[in-house]
């Protein structure tokens, strides 16, 4: 079931200014108290709350994130993470450790986890593109970007037909590399 | 049951380039070829994804804009914030930093004295060949690889004996992943257990996976980290002049 607060997602992906607007209102308050208590000052939990917002922008875009939890716990372990990793990379410690915090419940982890795997994969499949040969690439990039296939072919200077045959073959030689790059480490 | 057909009748089917005949041949085969089935799906997917981030990439523009002027309505400047409304702290900060240099010029020297002690390129020869980095799996989402992704962070962050942990819940489940096998005889080795090392380098060693040499390698080392010189020659000599180790395994026994 998704929850009520979808429509906090939705606001992302439709850049709904005023829901963004109460997104900002509701939550930062919390965001910047965690980070300003964990060694961080209120521009880093700024930029933290800007970057897991894309990241729930890109989850919702891209593997269509389906809230099965409340947003403000799903949205502050984002950032509790982020915060986290950035402590880790700088050498510093966090002071609390509020990612045990019990409030959290099992299904904002488990939400958060499953997002995790999908992004994973979804690298795999962006890792795969990129090694494309260039022609692939292109066709690929403006046939899935969502542009008219006719005016394509013609902006490429190929028939529609041979458009459609060459993307399928691209696709399937990138579905193929994605194949074996996947069960690697089944 | 496999079928005749490819990831690229795959592929064209779904992007509806078959005749209708060989599309219903195709559906009649889809329902019997299971392979076949998780092509088309993989296919479906990949399609799927990679269309919804091209077309978020433009998108995604105006949402940064919009977040960014949310970001200057609900939190302060930090700049304006330290001068203004806390000067104290800002004084604080100063003196923090000028103590901190001092405590870096210290450090520096310290470090210039030790390395002096020290001398690491007169390094022992079982520190110099012992480095190794852990590949991260690609994350697919079972159990395993998650232990194996932890297991990589801390073995690269040179936390041994924990990564020795996470590597061992694998290796119980499964005595036949040679990767985890091999990187916890590694593990166990620069962690210290060097004989339980030796059994599990030696056991990947026998067996036939890409591994193979590399553990041999590192059964030579963990009779070099003992000092028995004789072992360690006799493991080296075994590596055959494939093995992408065969290099440094010359090279040591000169050193020898």
């Amino acid at each position: 079931m998704t929850h009520p607060d979808q429509r906090y997602v939705t606001a992302l992906l439709s850049n709904d200014t005023l829901v963004v607007k109460e997104i900002y209102q509701k939550y930062s308050g919390n965001i910047k108290r965690y980070i300003v208590a964990n060694s961080g000052s209120e521009d880093d939990a700024a930029d933290i709350m800007q970057e897991a917002l894309i990241d729930i922008y890109r989850q919702a875009s891209e593997q269509q994130l389906q809230l099965t939890c409340p947003f403000e716990p799903y949205l502050l372990l984002i950032c509790k993470r982020k915060w986290l990793n950035n402590l880790k990379k700088s050498g510093r410690q966090p002071v609390t450790k509020e990612l045990d915090d019990v409030s959290v419940g099992e299904d904002v982890f488990a939400l958060a986890e499953q997002m995790q795997q999908q992004d994973h994969r979804m690298k795999v499949f962006l890792e795969c593109f990129e090694q494309l040969g260039s022609s692939c690439k292109e066709i690929l990039k403006r046939c899935l970007g969502g542009g008219d296939q006719e005016s394509i072919a013609a902006s490429l200077q190929i028939t529609y037909g041979y458009l459609r045959k060459k993307k399928a073959e691209c696709m399937a030689s990138l579905t193929k590399n994605i194949q074996s790059q996947l069960s690697k480490w089944q | 049951m496999k079928s005749k057909f490819t990831i690229e009748d795959a592929a064209r089917y779904a992007e509806g380039l078959m005749s209708a005949e060989e599309q219903q041949e195709f559906e009649t085969a889809l329902t019997e070829d299971s392979e076949l089935q998780q092509q088309l799906n993989l296919y479906k997917e990949v399609n799927g994804s990679l269309e919804r981030s091209f077309t978020a990439a433009e998108n995604e523009e105006q949402l940064r804009a919009t977040l960014k002027d949310m970001r200057g309505e609900f939190f302060s400047n930090d700049a304006s914030a330290a001068t203004v409304s806390k000067p104290a702290s800002a004084y604080k900060a100063t003196v923090v930093k000028m103590m901190w240099r001092k405590v870096a010029i210290t450090a520096a020297a310290a470090i210039l004295i030790a390395v002096f002690v020290w001398q690491p390129w007169n390094k022992d020869p079982y520190s110099q060949y012992a480095v190794n980095e852990m590949e991260s799996p690609v994350e697919r989402g079972s159990h395993t690889d998650s232990v194996l992704v932890l297991a990589s962070k801390a073995f690269n962050a040179k936390e041994y004996s924990s990564a020795a942990t996470y590597l061992y819940e694998v290796v119980e489940k499964d005595s036949s992943n040679s990767f985890a096998q091999y990187y916890y005889g590694i593990a166990l080795l620069q962690s210290g257990a060097t004989e339980k090392a030796r059994q599990t380098l030696i056991t990947v060693s026998k067996g036939s996976s890409a591994f193979q040499h590399e553990a041999s390698f590192y059964v030579a080392l963990s009779y070099l980290k003992e000092k028995d010189t004789e072992n360690c020659k006799k493991w080296l000599q075994q590596i055959p002049a494939t093995s992408g180790n065969y290099g440094k395994a010359q090279e040591l026994l000169q050193d020898l």
